[in-house]
């Protein structure tokens, strides 16, 4: 077996050779030997693939881009491989850059069969070549990843998460070869290889590539109804091309990063069903045995948080008869019943009260007595609508995650980010802060409008804001003016997120950060705009998803 | 940082979302004044020829603003005599970016460029130049051209600006492999640039004044190998910026009189200048350095530390043939240290310490520059084994929001003390 992790590997010549060529694409559970032997903010596939490389006997890389150069110099040193070669591909296609890639072919084809003892095998290379033949997309409409490669568990979680066929667009599926030329039977070895440089560098290019023209191609196709886009995490590539497809794509897309580890169940589960919700292509769930009623008529919403778990009952008339918001503790089931006991005591009735209960939040999947279940995104949109019509971008800063999703004028959801796997600019993080500068979070928010000079904490990172607080505490600086400083810096990473999800006023805030009123006035500054804040700002996804269990079943 | 600097780069900052014009104005004013001050600078030791060096580089920024339709926006790497014989501006943003964080309005250009969607994990030096391009403060030059060397980022950033200005975007493929094929493959892309440029620009270039361009780049890197030769037997009074200036000489500015004078004042420096002094530790420096830090500072331009060289400023140190001109450029580019495996560089920094007289290197990884993260632990082992002590250093050679100032001093502080305790 030969690794490799690039689509212009040469796999046709080196099973021509005698090789069996392997994508390294698996994740791994961390990258302990990575970071020992580069650095911890290398590219997470390089890192992967230094995890998973460092095992087999025999590794191709393409230079395609610095941490895949790196992962190969550091084996290379380490040494103990049978085969290890660096293909040394041309950022351009034109007849030069063709004649440097047939000359690098032909010295890998010599070195390779020098190390596997097999002789080139003309037969072979032509019956690969002709199964790397240009398959068709998928018939009828499809949806696509594209970006940067994705981990095949990912990818097999997508294609089981989303309604349509899904096609691998990224940089290292989407692999395909141009016909032989005329008489391939007979040519040359140096012309067969010559024909096959054009034909490596034909492929639809990746962004490493001087000339993406080619690119185009692959978001016009008319059965094309959406896009699932994938960065990893330290690559930067891709985030230059999702940026430019946010502003002219006008298909649904969506944006996942990922870093080649297993990723979070929960929240890859809440985009892409969001996603699916978007595109009005929706799951069947199974309907749970509920505490329905013939008859009945309230419709309670359930949010099931990482910090708390909110409840909110209505009637037919949408008004609201009982809400709670109870700690969610360590089981997401237990803070359920505890809402629904609550709620019960206020209505001062019995959970068979219910017709219909939706459930959202990260605990969406684990509430008994739900009888159905939305993303938190489809259900903040439908609260915030009905709270505050006009608003066209909802910002949700809850415990563990900080959201922005915008609106148009029915209420729908026109585009939405998430926050990754980081605490910055979330609720855990000011309760971070709040502890290290031993305060309570209500104390945290009052102290933070009595500042006096301005102070900035520049660091993005929770990790290192936290240092420079610890810093500022030791210069003698006022806690007042320390937590503007903190509000400040949460306001400019979630200004930063609506600008880049295209968010435009009117704004509404929600989730428990919307109650740190140093937050909302620094965020305030930040957009120019006023920021409208719900009576109950925690209750939000709870209502809307209240609101969606009454249109479904009332 | 002078507390006059943070209220200017305050309402630079202010104004680069308001009036974009208003903050290149202010820009000019300021780096016009380091321009003028510079030529004049009697300050002791190296210091005069730095300030020289910098007035020449703030005056190329000058320019650029200026007359932008007669700048060619390039990367650091791209040889440069071509541009200079046509009597046209080098505009490089890296530059840019490492004069806006002095001028401490780095944040406003960082942020302008992630709000447009550029990972914040990219090299901040190529976001915040994004983000001056973005805010309508950098503005569009006559071409852009940049080399695939070094990094991936000029790969991204230049196409993503040429894109933004609409202008002609010419890429020069460097191959991995250090060759004369690959020489002769760069050769003759550098002169298709050239002709880009003589078509866009209306000018057309003399073959005798690029040959002499040449000769005076080839003067500059003699007068560079004489300096190093001396290095390692005396002390200067180096500077963070100083490195980043012999960077600048020996990139973009080479072939231009200001670098020939520079680097032939730095070498009459060294050869009247005192032996080491034992009372200072000399560290050689890889990669970028922070020199708007002023915790760095504090700690390497002292009398307890001395920095003896960098690896970015010594990447080719070859002959040029101003009978071959294309042909030099590109073997400059190729044989750069900086392409190829890793170890080429790796090796010769260490050959450089050495002769440099370093008693421990400090390996700066900036952020997101992968090509110096993905070598620095091989270094580290390399330089560790040939019995240089080796600090990796995290930080940030811009952008303030990427460090924690504490922990970069502590490491620092620490490792000086690490030196002083190997002493015999």
């Amino acid at each position: 077996m030969i690794g490799y992790t690039c689509k212009y590997t040469p796999v046709e010549l080196l099973e021509a050779l005698g090789g069996y060529p392997v994508m390294l694409d698996r994740e791994v559970g961390d990258f302990q030997q990575a970071e020992r032997l580069t650095h911890a903010n290398l590219c997470c596939h390089a890192k992967a693939a230094l995890e998973q490389g460092g095992a087999m006997e025999e590794l191709i890389f393409t230079d395609c881009c610095d941490s895949t150069r790196r992962v190969y110099d550091v084996l290379r040193q380490r040494g103990g491989h049978r085969f290890l070669a660096l293909l040394d591909l041309p950022h351009q296609d034109g007849p030069c850059a063709r004649a440097r890639l047939r000359d690098a072919l032909i010295r890998l084809a010599g070195e390779y069969s020098a190390h596997t003892g097999v002789e080139f095998r003309r037969t072979v290379f032509l019956a690969q070549c002709r199964r790397a033949l240009a398959h068709p997309l998928p018939p009828g409409p499809f949806l696509a990843v594209l970006g940067a490669r994705m981990s095949r568990p990912l990818l097999e979680l997508v294609r089981a998460k989303l309604p349509l066929p899904v096609a691998d667009l990224t940089c290292s599926g989407n692999r395909a070869l141009p016909p032989l030329p005329p008489g391939a039977d007979t040519l040359p070895f140096e012309d067969l290889m010559d024909w096959y440089a054009g034909a490596l560098l034909s492929m639809p290019p990746c962004m490493r590539m001087a000339d993406l023209t080619g690119r185009r191609a692959l978001t016009e196709h008319p059965g094309l109804k959406g896009i699932v886009y994938h960065t990893v995490k330290f690559c930067d590539y891709y985030g230059f091309e999702y940026a430019q497809l946010q502003k002219s794509l006008s298909l649904p897309m969506i944006k996942l990063e990922s870093d080649f580890t297993p990723q979070p169940a929960g929240q890859l589960a809440t985009r892409l069903e969001a996603f699916a919700e978007s595109l009005g292509l929706e799951f069947s769930r199974p309907a749970a045995p509920g505490p329905s009623g013939a008859g009945c008529a309230l419709f309670a919403g359930i949010d099931s948080g990482s910090t708390s778990t909110n409840m909110v009952v209505l009637d037919r008339e949408r008004n609201i008869l009982a809400s709670a918001v109870v700690r969610t503790g360590a089981k997401a089931q237990n803070g359920a019943r505890a809402a629904l006991d609550e709620v019960c005591r206020q209505l001062g009735c019995g959970p068979e009260a219910f017709s219909a209960v939706l459930a959202t939040g990260y605990g969406r999947g684990n509430i008994p007595f739900a009888t159905d279940a939305r993303t938190e995104i489809t259900c903040h949109a439908k609260g915030a609508h009905f709270l505050r019509p006009q608003a066209r971008t909802i910002i949700d800063i809850g415990g563990q995650d900080s959201k922005v999703i915008c609106l148009n004028e029915t209420g729908a959801v026109t585009g939405f980010l998430m926050n990754d796997k980081c605490a910055a600019g979330t609720g855990r993080f000011l309760e971070m802060m709040a502890r290290t500068l031993e305060l309570d979070l209500p104390e945290m928010s009052r102290r933070g409008l009595e500042w006096k000079h301005e102070l900035t904490i520049s660091s993005m990172c929770t990790v290192f804001a936290e240092s420079e607080v610890i810093s500022l505490i030791a210069d003698n600086h006022a806690d007042s003016d320390i937590i503007h400083g903190l509000c400040k810096s949460i306001a400019a990473r979630t200004a930063a997120m609506v600008s880049r999800a295209g968010g435009v006023p009117p704004y509404i805030m929600t989730g428990g950060v919307a109650r740190n009123l140093g937050v909302v006035r620094a965020l305030e500054e930040q957009l120019g705009a006023p920021i409208f804040l719900p009576e109950e700002p925690d209750l939000c996804g709870a209502l809307g998803a209240a609101l969606l269990a009454l249109e479904e079943q009332g | 940082m002078e507390k006059y600097i943070e209220i200017l780069g305050g309402i630079i900052q202010r104004q680069a979302l308001r009036n974009p014009r208003a903050a290149r104005g202010l820009l000019n004013a300021a780096y016009s004044w380091v321009r003028f001050s510079g030529r004049r600078s009697k300050k002791p030791g190296v210091r005069a020829p730095s300030d020289g060096m910098n007035s020449a580089v703030a005056g190329t920024l000058v320019d650029s603003f200026r007359r932008p339709q007669q700048a060619v926006m390039v990367n650091i790497f791209f040889p440069c005599e071509m541009i200079h014989a046509l009597g046209l501006q080098p505009m490089f943003p890296e530059g840019l970016s490492a004069y806006l964080s002095c001028t401490a309005c780095q944040h406003v250009f960082a942020q302008k460029a992630e709000e447009a969607g550029i990972p914040e994990t990219f090299c901040s030096y190529h976001k915040t130049m994004l983000g001056a391009a973005l805010t309508g403060v950098m503005p569009a030059p006559l071409l852009i051209a940049n080399t695939t060397l070094a990094c991936d980022a000029n790969q991204l950033s230049f196409r993503q600006l040429a894109g933004h200005y609409q202008v002609p975007h010419a890429v020069i493929d460097v191959p991995d492999q250090v060759t004369q094929d690959a020489v002769d493959y760069v050769a003759g892309q550098l002169r298709q640039v050239t002709a880009q440029m003589e078509e866009l620009s209306g000018r057309k270039l003399d073959e005798n004044v690029l040959r002499s361009v040449i000769a005076r780049s080839r003067r500059t890197i003699q007068a560079q190998r004489a300096f190093l030769d001396a290095r390692g037997r005396v002390s200067l009074n180096t500077t963070m910026t100083g490195e980043l200036c012999s960077l600048i000489a020996n990139h973009v500015m080479l072939g231009r009189p200001e670098a020939e004078d520079y680097l032939t004042r730095l070498l009459s420096c060294a050869q009247t200048a005192p032996p080491p002094d034992p009372g200072r530790r000399r560290v050689f420096w890889m990669h970028t350095l922070p020199n708007w830090q002023d915790s760095m500072k504090g700690l390497l331009e002292t009398d307890r530390c001395e920095l003896v060289g960098t690896d970015l400023a010594i990447d080719y140190l070859g002959d040029m043939d101003p009978e071959h001109p294309y042909e030099s450029m590109a073997r400059r580019v190729v044989y750069s240290i900086n392409n190829g495996p890793a170890l080429r560089r790796v090796e010769a920094s260490l050959t450089a310490a050495k002769q440099a007289g370093a008693e421990g290197i400090i390996l700066f990884c900036h952020w997101g520059c992968k090509q110096t993260m993905g070598l620095s632990q091989l270094a580290k082992e390399v330089f560790e084994a040939a019995g240089l002590p080796t600090l990796v250093l995290d930080g940030d050679g811009c952008d303030s929001r990427n460090i924690a100032d504490g922990q970069m001093a502590t490491r620092v502080s620490a490792f000086l003390e690490q030196l002083e305790g190997l002493r015999p």
